[in-house]
């Protein structure tokens, strides 16, 4: 047993626990919960108390010979995730404690959280890809059970169903990926497993494509994002987790881990980038026009997540990270904050909103700070992680990536298109929220303690976390040091002049433009935007493609099961027994009738015998 | 002793008992109609052992056979007959018909 | 060797257990389920000591062999053994069998004539555990067959619905197959001159020429796949399960599928290696056509219990999948997937069961809805055994299915490609089972909020099934305590295939 491993066991045991005894007491189940959160978060700092992570620590996994299972890696990269996870699932877990005051199910609902947190803590320490495997399909199970918490209204059950299955669909390909990968290196230890794949362009080529199917499903990239924003019926906290710490993250985080076999695979690293642009620019338009507070920040986790899987597809695997880690902090807070608006309002309809910053003003003092590191304001954290995303996509142009420069420059042309859609529905969502007059007299309160406090402290990673990555910070000499790749020199993830002042004017005009269009408040927007706000129409495509066709193919085969196979079988009954009865005609019960009747035939038998014998 | 003669005494047998099953409706008589036939078969078997001079004696073997089975047929045949007569007081084998199948 | 007297005893228990039933006046309607307890608990114990006793180290090799002279003439033998193939496969019928019995008990499980019920369950063991220990071709259909006759008894008088169709059907569909099945064993037996399954495996059967080898695989194979069922061969299983009381389905689904899969892994593809080959592939055709076709027949169905014997379906596909990619690792996965599928399903159909009992009915229709709110245990239950047999990994239904496609990417049969597409269609296959499987929690588990609370989970049934959920879970998150016995047994199994190739 390793000290990862054990990382990974004390929530999941936290989840068996609360799930076991959660019923006694709120108070019970609360606990267990978080301790259990607080311990996993314990064992992440004394694991990257290990730093600077020379040598990553491998762990062998449970049993010999035969499928052992378990094993661990932790490098600088999985161990800055780690914390990452942590801190964030912790967090959650408290803020839940105050937002889900009144819940039913909170024991359950806390369980699954712990589970939620080990499984993606499974994936991140996964030293073998069975390990990787369970933790991810186990994170599917955990979004399905926590988006569907409220299950007594139909939306949560249907989106609960949807993100399971969308992201099971991606899982197909994962899954053969998996099975690629294994049987074609012969080995499940990762590290093994990705230099053999990295070796050899063909197996690299299609386990990684492959994988990334599971990736675009669990990082909700087109054209398998659509369960995200649907998963706005669970909880908030959910969302925060789901959309920060666990599931999304972790689509980015197991391209990373694989990555020596991506960049062997320079054909799928080109479809990664062009399915990033699409996904970018595309969910963030869709963000504009969102009417729903957590739509909005749905839709702009896929856009920002679609920086990510660009990053990743220019080769630049630690901007991607940083990326994912900044946006981590910010989601999170941005969802809290608004669970905390929610719970204080009772919608999270834009409608009903406007005018609560006096009465809730930590909310909106960190929600602000939220927004502005999602556009990337300097000097917070989304500011230089964005920017260390532009500076690869600028290096892809000029050539220096192992995808073709036009990829480059497409990805950094979207890239700031983005930003300045981003500064457009940020601001918007800002304005709709927090100015302007209450709509209507009620009066309004600041969440508890129990929910704020977990709001400053992600602010404050918010605040600070992007100098880490500066010259001599220590997140690039982590993340830089992985179990999987060489050493190589650590570089500095610091932005560049040239991609700063582009972001800064996309982010004056895409603001300006919004405070243009300010007084013309596009509720009332006609087709088109309805056509826009419901994803481009694309849940018809999917209703076309893929529902349709399988309730068809459903009802084909139960028919051809009621009948033809059925027919078939009494078919041969019914003729069976019609013969039958004909036969049983003769005998009517009188066993003497039999006896004469077969006297006789022994008779007949015998005398034609004789004759045949003599003639 | 010539064959024929044994032989003689057992189709005799046979026959008497085959005319027996075949005519009579007291189940009793039946039963021992159906005696007189195994015990037909048992006089031909003995009489063949005899005359081939069998070394492993089949023909006995088999006769004791069919001596132990008639047994056993005749006592479980005498209590399902006994049921019979308890239950509808007659053992008059053409009325006992329940066994037929309704054609269907 | 000196515990040469426990697999007989094994048997012996629970055979004088139907014994005591039978003769037992009507007083004994009282405690027979206790009795059966009593048997079913001694038979574990027993088990348990088997267990202990096998040599993990040697489980390639068939230990606590039994021989016995019995009809020489017709070359049937007494021979009783088992080795790291037929252990787990003992352990789990013993198992269910216990929880069975248990589940028997509780007031109400079961209507009725306790004393022939227990007495059919115990013959019925003896049967199961029979056919997984019989080392003799005759003696192994022998105890197939007794399986047949008490649970056509439990479906046909126990049961629901059109019980005396269902079971008739059952019966029909099985003995065909064993008569296919028993030709083909003849053609065996003729053709060698051995009845002993180890002598035939260890290269006996391989010398008949390759059509007596071909017409022998496929009566033999024929017979076993009614059993597994194969596709299209599966028409009795909806009906006998929706018919069959919930310990009968459960016995048959955990263990009577079971012993399909288990004679071909055990019988057909040491015996007949050269037919083996060059049927492999259409075996694989067939198994991947059982998925799918599970699968979305599953999603049409409107009854709980039919639902659940359609994913059987399924699963037993990637069960025969898993047998004819002739690999290590995929007849490792086939008999991974057959332990887990007992338990599974038998969990499930106990659940379903209990469902059963509370509501009166398993059909989508009458069935009251939010489980989760009206009895959370019993919710909770359910919604842990369906994710367990939609393949989630960390429980015991992921591994079978895992590791048959990683078997089918590198099969022992040349077709290698061919087996690629059937990969990529056993894994669409996962996905559909989550679908139909989420459509019952949708349906039954959630809903608004119910009108009047269920009586949830009581003891008994804790006692029932707690060690199914137990070993779930263990052998979800350690699959090698489980590969680790049945690894060298199968690696002898598919040398003596290897031997064969061109």
């Amino acid at each position: 047993m390793t000290t990862a491993l054990l990382m990974v066991l004390v929530p999941a045991l936290a989840a068996v626990l609360g799930l076991m005894l959660g019923g006694m007491s709120r108070a019970l189940a609360a606990a267990v919960a978080v301790v259990g959160t607080a311990s996993a978060f314990a064992i992440a700092v004394f694991l990257a108390l290990q730093a600077p992570w020379v040598q990553p620590l491998i762990g062998a996994g449970f049993g010999e010979g035969t499928l052992p299972l378990g094993a661990t890696v932790v490098d600088g990269l999985a161990s800055t995730v780690a914390l990452m996870v942590c801190f964030v699932s912790l967090l959650v877990q408290i803020y839940s404690i105050g937002y889900l005051r009144d819940e039913l199910r909170y024991s359950s609902y806390a369980a699954f959280i712990s589970l939620f947190t080990a499984a993606m803590l499974a994936v991140v320490v996964a030293g073998d890809l069975l390990l990787l495997v369970i933790g991810w399909e186990v994170m599917g199970l955990c979004s399905y059970l926590l988006i569907g918490q409220q299950w007594e209204q139909e939306e949560a059950r249907r989106a609960a169903v949807k993100a399971f299955l969308v992201t099971k669909v991606g899982d197909i390909g994962f899954i053969i990926g998996i099975v690629v990968l294994i049987g074609a290196t012969a080995t499940t230890l990762l590290p093994g497993a990705v230099q053999a794949a990295a070796d050899d362009p063909t197996v690299a080529t299609v386990a990684s494509g492959l994988i990334l199917l599971g990736v675009l499903g669990k990082s909700a990239q087109f054209p398998l994002h659509a369960w995200l924003p649907d998963a706005m019926a669970g909880p908030s906290p959910v969302s925060a987790l789901i959309h920060a710490a666990t599931m999304v993250a972790a689509g980015v985080y197991v391209v990373a881990r694989l990555y020596p076999m991506y960049l062997a695979a320079p054909a799928v690293l080109t479809a990664m980038a062009v399915i990033a642009c699409v996904t970018m620019l595309g969910a963030a338009v869709i963000a504009v026009v969102q009417d729903d507070l957590k739509r909005v920040l749905a839709w702009s986790t896929v856009s920002q997540l679609a920086y990510m899987v660009a990053a990743l597809a220019l080769g630049a695997r630690d901007a991607a990270i940083f990326h994912m880690l900044s946006h981590a902090f910010f989601k999170a807070l941005l969802f809290l904050a608004a669970g905390a608006v929610i719970h204080a309002v009772g919608s999270g309809a834009l409608r009903d909103l406007g005018g609560l910053r006096r009465s809730m003003p930590v909310t909106f003092f960190t929600m602000t700070i939220g927004l502005l590191a999602l556009v990337g304001v300097f000097p917070l954290a989304g500011f230089f992680s964005k920017e260390s995303v532009l500076v690869a996509a600028e290096h892809a142009a000029d050539g220096d990536a192992a995808v073709a420069s036009w990829v480059g420059w497409t990805v950094l042309v979207v890239s700031i298109l983005t930003i300045a859609v981003t500064a457009a529905y940020a601001l918007r969502l800002w304005l709709l929220t927090w100015s302007g007059q209450r709509r209507d007299a009620s009066e309004i309160h600041e969440a508890p303690a129990v929910m704020y406090v977990p709001l400053v402290a992600l602010a404050v990673p918010v605040v600070m976390f992007g100098f880490s990555a500066l010259e001599r910070g220590w997140l690039p000499t982590w993340i830089q040091a992985t179990a999987t790749e060489p050493l190589r020199t650590v570089e500095a993830l610091t932005p560049e002049a040239a991609t700063v002042a582009m972001s800064v004017v996309a982010v004056i005009v895409g603001a300006g433009t919004t405070l243009v269009f300010r007084r013309r408040e596009v509720f009332a927007r006609g087709r088109a935007g309805s056509f826009v706000a419901g994803g481009f129409g694309f849940d018809a495509v999917y209703e076309g493609l893929v529902v349709r066709p399988f309730l068809v193919a459903v009802g084909w085969v139960t028919a051809f099961d009621r009948t033809a196979i059925q027919r078939s079988v009494s078919g041969v009954g019914v003729a069976t027994l019609s013969v039958g009865s004909l036969l049983q005609r003769p005998y009517r019960g009188d066993v003497q009738r039999y006896v004469s009747a077969a006297v006789t035939a022994v008779v007949v038998a015998v005398v034609v015998t004789l004759v045949a014998v003599a003639t | 002793m010539h064959l024929s003669l044994p032989l003689l005494l057992s189709v005799a047998l046979f026959g008497i008992g085959v005319y027996g099953l075949l005519v009579r409706r007291n189940a009793i008589l039946i039963l021992m109609s159906v005696e007189l036939m195994l015990n037909g078969v048992n006089v031909s078997l003995v009489a063949f052992d005899v005359y081939w001079a069998d070394v492993l004696h089949a023909g006995q073997s088999l006769a004791i056979f069919v001596i132990t089975i008639a047994a056993a047929e005749i006592g479980l045949g005498l209590a399902i007959l006994l049921l019979l007569f308890r239950a509808r007081n007659t053992i008059a084998i053409d009325e006992a018909t329940e066994l037929h199948e309704d054609a269907s | 060797m000196t515990s040469s007297w426990l697999l007989p005893a094994l048997l012996l228990v629970p055979l004088l257990g139907a014994l005591v039933m039978l003769l037992a006046g009507r007083r004994a309607e009282r405690w027979a389920t206790w009795f059966g307890v009593g048997v079913q608990s001694a038979g574990l114990l027993l088990t348990l000591v088997v267990m202990a006793q096998f040599s993990q180290t040697q489980s390639g090799a068939m230990q606590m062999v039994v021989e016995e002279n019995w009809i020489p003439e017709l070359l049937v033998n007494f021979r009783l053994g088992i080795d790291g193939i037929s252990l787990p496969l003992v352990v789990l019928t013993s198992l269910l069998g216990w929880c069975a019995a248990v589940y028997t008990v509780r007031p109400g499980a079961e209507p009725g004539r306790d004393r022939a019920f227990v007495g059919l369950l115990l013959l019925l063991q003896v049967g199961m555990l029979g056919t997984f220990m019989a080392l003799d071709l005759i003696l192994f259909f022998l105890f197939f067959e007794v399986v047949l006759v008490p649970m056509w008894f439990l479906i046909a008088f126990w049961g629901s619905g059109e019980r005396r169709r269902s079971a008739n059907t059952f019966i029909l569909f099985t003995v065909l197959g064993s008569v296919v099945m028993l030709l083909g064993f003849l053609v065996v037996i003729v053709e060698t001159g051995s009845a002993d399954m180890v002598a035939l495996a260890n290269g006996l059967g391989a010398q008949m020429s390759t059509s007596a080898q071909l017409t022998a695989a496929l009566l033999i194979l024929g017979g076993l796949a009614v059993k597994t069922p194969m596709w299209p061969l599966h028409t009795w299983l909806p009906d006998a399960h929706t018919a069959a009381p919930t310990v009968g389905s459960v016995l048959l689904a955990g263990v009577l599928l079971k012993m399909g899969t288990y004679g071909m892994v055990r019988i057909v593809v040491p015996t007949l290696p050269d037919a083996m080959l060059s049927i492999a592939p259409y075996l694989a055709a067939f198994a991947v056509v059982g998925i799918l076709y599970g699968a979305l027949a599953s999603y049409g169905q409107d009854d709980l219990k039919r639902l659940i014997a359609f994913s059987s379906v399924g699963h037993m596909g990637f069960v025969l999948l898993g047998i004819s990619t002739l690999s290590v690792v995929g007849i490792n996965a086939a008999l991974f997937g057959n332990i887990a599928h007992g338990l599974i399903t038998g969990l499930l159909f106990f659940v379903v069961g209990g469902i059963k009992q509370r509501t009166g009915s398993t059909a989508f229709a009458e069935l009251p809805r939010a489980l989760y709110a009206s009895a959370p245990r019993l919710g909770f239950l359910l919604g842990f055994a369906a994710v367990a047999s939609l393949g989630m990994p960390g429980l015991a239904g992921f591994w079978g299915e895992f590791l048959a496609l990683v078997g089918a990417y590198h099969p022992l049969v040349p077709e290698r490609l061919f087996y690629r597409a059937m990969l990529v269609l056993a894994a669409i296959g996962m996905v559909l089972a989550a679908a139909y499987f989420l459509r019952v929690l949708r349906r039954v588990g959630q809903g608004p909020a119910p009108e009047r609370q269920l009586d949830d989970v009581a003891t008994d049934e804790w006692l029932s099934w707690t060690p199914l959920v137990a070993l779930i879970v263990i052998l979800g998150v350690a699959p090698f305590l489980l590969l680790q016995v049945t690894e060298p047994a199968v690696r002898v199994v598919v040398e003596s295939v290897a031997g064969a190739l061109p």
